[in-house]
């Protein structure tokens, strides 16, 4: 996969894995756990690289929380996997999460801005 | 929610684990996705699985961080530890069976002892905030004397002191009590002075208590405790207004209540005026201490008063009403129950070491486990999780054994222990059992546990022989000493035992049976014609050999102190004990005259006065000179008495009799006292004819107190023989117990070293060199531990020198014989079991190796 070259590279806070995976279930619709994890690498565009195998806690995190939910199904060339759905109350989750991100990220950027001055 | 939601998912595949097929399943696609991305990118098949494998991160972390997130894994360890430490166990039934029973018996025994010890010790008594409640004693510093009761006076004093929020002055007596449709019977009757029940703060359950009238001008009014109310007046839900007669006068009763005090008390009743005015010295006094108030304060305050009181003659205190009412019991509980936990120690030694044999047989597996990366830590959780399941299989036997055990304490516990009635088995006492099944699990898995995951990661493997019993030998060492610690103790309280049985009582008690006979206020008629008759009927009972009355029992040395003085001599009078007795009492319980004669017919009413005085009386006052003759006075006989006689003492007890002086009751009219009845043979053959005839004699008569003297003494050493008995078993237990871990320890050891015995053997030694071999390690730490223990047994000893009688705490003979005993018992033991090695055949042994 290409680097993007010269930024940093980041560690992903364990709870910003769960938000992620909730936010991608919220705009792609039903998706087993390697396309999640494919869709991860892709966004990070190599600010970090995801052991795949982590996605699993937070997976099942989630749905212990009833967050997500799993299902065994077909994929179109015909192989099985369990695929993820986001339920109401994940819908609803993922609004506070987001809500409460942007909240302290702000805070930590206003804070950073403060710095500066 | 969604938190607690996921918190019962994990704890729920903590305990249920589906296990991990759905996990394999969808890792399997994951990867299977993968590779199809990295076949797609080029590369080749197997590279593309290990890529796959690579970006995974691994399948089997991968797993393990699911398990993490899934459950609890901790749980999921110890579930699994638990399932496999069953099945160890079950692998070998017999060793595994041997520790149960060991820690059921241990267990068990200290559930039931404690229930005992909790009951009467612990709890705090049924009364509102108890631990406000105090006792007040008063003893003389002028001379010192013993703790003592108060009088009126006293009390009156004391009561004023500010540190009692309430406060009430007691008396207990038997009386004989009846009411219409009440067979006349004796009952317990406690006069008090003062608002005992305000004091206690407990209510009436039927009716009221008294009211500061009735206290202050001591109305005949009555509070029947719940145990009377039943027996006697059969529960009579109308008892409040009705009438009942003390010893024959008349009070009314007023309510019944459940706990009263004191615990053991009848009935109430206020204390009359008269009553409160006399001199006697035979008050009991209870407080309520204010709030603010502590027990020290409170004494200093009592010490300050009454020697102000008594110019400095008599000083007090107070005491926590718990600690008084189990004065008598405490020190006997307190030994019994620290046994039970010596036999608990023993009990945990042995499955220790039993389990840390197990442990170096598996060796072997344990290295192989750590080699494959469990970490030393979850060894060790294993180990434990071992030692945990065998306490709670013990803990769960032990629970059963535990409550038949205190069936069978309950059932020779000696009367007079206060609340034994109440105990049960409850939650608290479930508690504590569940908390000494843990620490028994803890301390039995630890040891190996320690051990084994040192050894384990040091020798991972090694088939080398290191003096692997090191733990083993130090366990059965302290086990073989606490034996004999036991050992000692029971033998020590059996000596005592043994003293106060075989005390000369200086009377016959075996055929007596003595029959209480309280009189007064119920006859207004001529009490001396009507012990006559009482006497005559007892003596017309067939199987009846004599009959006396008097108005002390022989088990009892103490009675009415009275100054006596000799007549014709100038030196002061001399305290004496007065014992009014019918003629026929020497006859009749068997004291021996020892010069002169006993009291005759002729001794009537109209005749001389006449005494006779026992031998410590001739000895302390008349100084040995002759008794007989001799005329002496005393403030309760009218004339001068002529000494016709001298008798033996009585010691019921083995204790120092005092000087003592007997008048005939025919001179010396009392108004109650006892029926002794001498019988030829069993003396209990008589009571039933007896009943009737002294019924028919006297129908106003309480016939419910009839028992043997023998009993009597028996009772009064009742605590010492329960004690004993005790003592006995937890020796017997604990000598089993080592004996199995002394047993244990040699055959581990033959084990070990079959061998180097093989070798020996093929070498030329005898078999007797070899078992000697075998045994002389055991032999010679047996010798250890037996002499550990004699140390230890000094201490225990003294620390049980209240409760022994007649033998000192450091008896020599007793020492040497249990740790003897425990010696001999384990050498035999380690004999047993070394013997395996005789008639070895060391060709076969080194074939096999």
């Amino acid at each position: 996969m290409p680097s993007s070259g010269g930024g940093a590279r980041v560690d992903l806070l364990p709870s910003t894995l769960d938000l992620i995976v909730l936010r991608t279930l919220a705009v792609m619709g039903p998706q087993h756990a390697y396309r999640i994890a494919a869709r991860v690498d892709q966004i990070a565009a190599g600010a970090f690289t995801l052991n795949q195998g982590t996605l699993y806690p937070a997976l099942v995190r989630l749905e212990q929380r009833g967050w997500i939910r799993g299902a065994w199904q077909r994929t179109e060339n015909n192989r099985e996997a369990k695929y993820y759905t986001i339920t109401k109350a994940g819908t609803r989750a993922l609004g506070e999460q987001i809500e409460r991100w942007e909240r302290s990220a702000g805070l930590v950027n206003r804070l950073l801005a403060a710095e500066h001055d | 929610m969604s938190a607690f939601r996921r918190f019962l998912r994990r704890l729920v595949n903590a305990l249920w684990s589906r296990g991990d097929r759905s996990l394999d399943r969808e890792i399997a696609a994951h990867l299977a996705f993968l590779e199809d991305e990295y076949r797609h990118q080029g590369l080749a098949p197997d590279d593309a699985r290990r890529s796959a494998r690579l970006a995974l991160g691994g399948v089997e972390q991968t797993k393990e961080l699911h398990r993490a997130a899934r459950s609890f894994v901790w749980i999921d360890h110890a579930r699994r530890d638990a399932i496999y430490a069953f099945r160890m166990l079950r692998r070998r039934p017999v060793a595994t069976f041997t520790a149960a029973v060991s820690l059921a018996v241990g267990i068990g025994l200290n559930t039931a002892v404690f229930s005992v010890v909790d009951w009467v010790l612990l709890r705090p008594l049924p009364y509102p905030s108890p631990d406000r409640l105090v006792r007040i004693h008063t003893a003389g510093t002028a001379p010192v004397t013993s703790p003592g009761l108060l009088t009126h006076a006293e009390f009156d004093t004391l009561r004023a002191s500010t540190v009692f929020h309430q406060s009430a002055g007691f008396s207990s007596a038997t009386r004989v009590i009846a009411a219409g449709g009440v067979r006349p019977v004796h009952a317990v009757v406690t006069r008090v002075s003062g608002d005992i029940f305000g004091t206690i703060g407990i209510h009436a359950d039927i009716g009221r208590t008294f009211n500061a009238e009735e206290i202050a001008s001591g109305t005949p009014v009555a509070v029947l405790s719940r145990a009377v109310w039943q027996r006697a007046f059969l529960a009579d839900p109308a008892i409040a207004g009705r009438i009942m007669t003390i010893e024959g006068a008349s009070y009314t009763v007023i309510g019944v209540a459940a706990h009263g005090y004191p615990s053991d008390s009848d009935i109430w009743r206020p204390s009359a005026s008269d009553e409160r005015r006399d001199q006697d010295r035979d008050l009991d006094m209870l407080g309520r201490l204010r709030d603010d108030a502590t027990v020290s304060a409170a004494s200093s305050e009592m010490a300050a008063l009454e020697r102000a009181a008594s110019r400095n003659t008599r000083t007090a205190w107070v005491e926590d009403v718990q600690r008084t009412s189990v004065r008598e019991v405490r020190a006997a509980l307190n030994a019994v129950f620290a046994a039970t936990l010596l036999v608990l120690g023993i009990a945990c030694a042995n499955v220790a070491a039993l389990l840390a044999a197990r442990g170096a047989d598996r060796a072997g597996e344990i290295a192989m486990r750590g080699a494959l990366g469990a970490t030393r830590g979850r060894l060790a959780a294993q180990l434990l999780t071992e030692g945990l399941v065998l306490a709670a299989v013990g803990g769960a036997l032990g629970l059963l054994f535990g409550q038949w055990t205190l069936r069978a304490l309950l059932a020779i516990a000696p009367a007079g222990v206060p609340r034994l009635a109440d105990i049960v088995l409850d939650r608290r006492i479930l508690v504590m059992a569940a908390g000494a099944t843990l620490i028994t699990g803890l301390a039995v898995g630890i040891v190996p546990a320690l051990h084994l995951s040192r050894k384990a990661f040091d020798r991972a493997g090694s088939e080398r022989v290191v003096p692997r019993s090191r733990v083993r030998r130090g366990l059965v060492l302290a086990q073989v000493a606490l034996a004999v610690v036991l050992t000692a103790s029971a033998g020590l309280l059996m000596r005592s035992l043994k003293h106060l049985t075989a005390i000369d009582h200086g009377f016959a008690p075996d055929d007596l049976i003595a029959v209480d006979v309280f009189l007064r206020g119920g006859f207004p008629g001529d009490t001396q014609q009507l012990f006559r008759t009482l006497i005559e009927s007892t003596e017309s009972v067939p199987g009846v050999r004599r009959a006396a009355v008097a108005m002390r029992l022989p088990t009892q040395v103490a009675g009415i102190r009275v100054p006596v003085r000799i007549v014709g001599e100038s030196a002061a009078a001399v305290p004496a004990v007065l014992r009014p007795v019918s003629p026929q009492f020497f006859d009749t319980v068997r004291i021996p005259i020892l010069a002169g004669r006993a009291f005759a017919a002729s001794d009537s009413r109209n005749a001389a006065g006449v005494a006779i005085v026992n031998r410590t009386f001739l000895r302390d006052v008349l100084g040995g000179r002759a008794a007989v003759g001799a005329r002496v006075t005393t403030p309760l006989v009218h004339a001068p008495g002529t000494i016709v006689g001298v008798v033996g003492d009585i010691t019921p007890a083995g204790e120092a009799e005092r000087p003592a002086i007997y008048v005939p009751t025919e001179q010396l009219a009392i108004g109650g006292g006892y029926l002794l009845v001498s019988a030829h043979g069993d003396p209990r053959a008589v009571v039933p004819l007896l009943i009737e005839r002294l019924r028919a004699a006297a129908p106003a008569l309480a016939l419910d107190r009839m028992r043997p003297v023998a009993d009597m003494l028996a009772e009064s050493r009742a605590l010492a023989t329960f004690t004993t008995e005790l003592a006995l078993v937890f020796a017997a237990l604990a000598v089993l117990l080592s004996v199995v871990g002394v047993y244990g320890l040699v055959s581990g050891e033959v084990a070990a070293r079959w061998r180097e015995i093989a070798i020996r053997v093929a070498l030329g030694s005898s078999q007797h060199d070899v078992l000697w071999a075998v045994i002389k390690p055991s032999v010679v730490l047996l010798a250890a531990g037996a002499l550990v223990g004699a140390a230890g047994a000094l201490g225990a000893g003294r620390a049980l020198t209240s409760l022994l009688r007649g033998v000192g705490a450091s008896d020599g003979p007793t020492l040497a014989a249990a740790a003897g005993l425990l010696w001999m018992t384990g050498v035999a033991a380690a004999f047993v079991a070394g013997s395996r090695v005789l008639g070895t055949d060391p060709a076969a042994i080194l074939r096999n190796e």
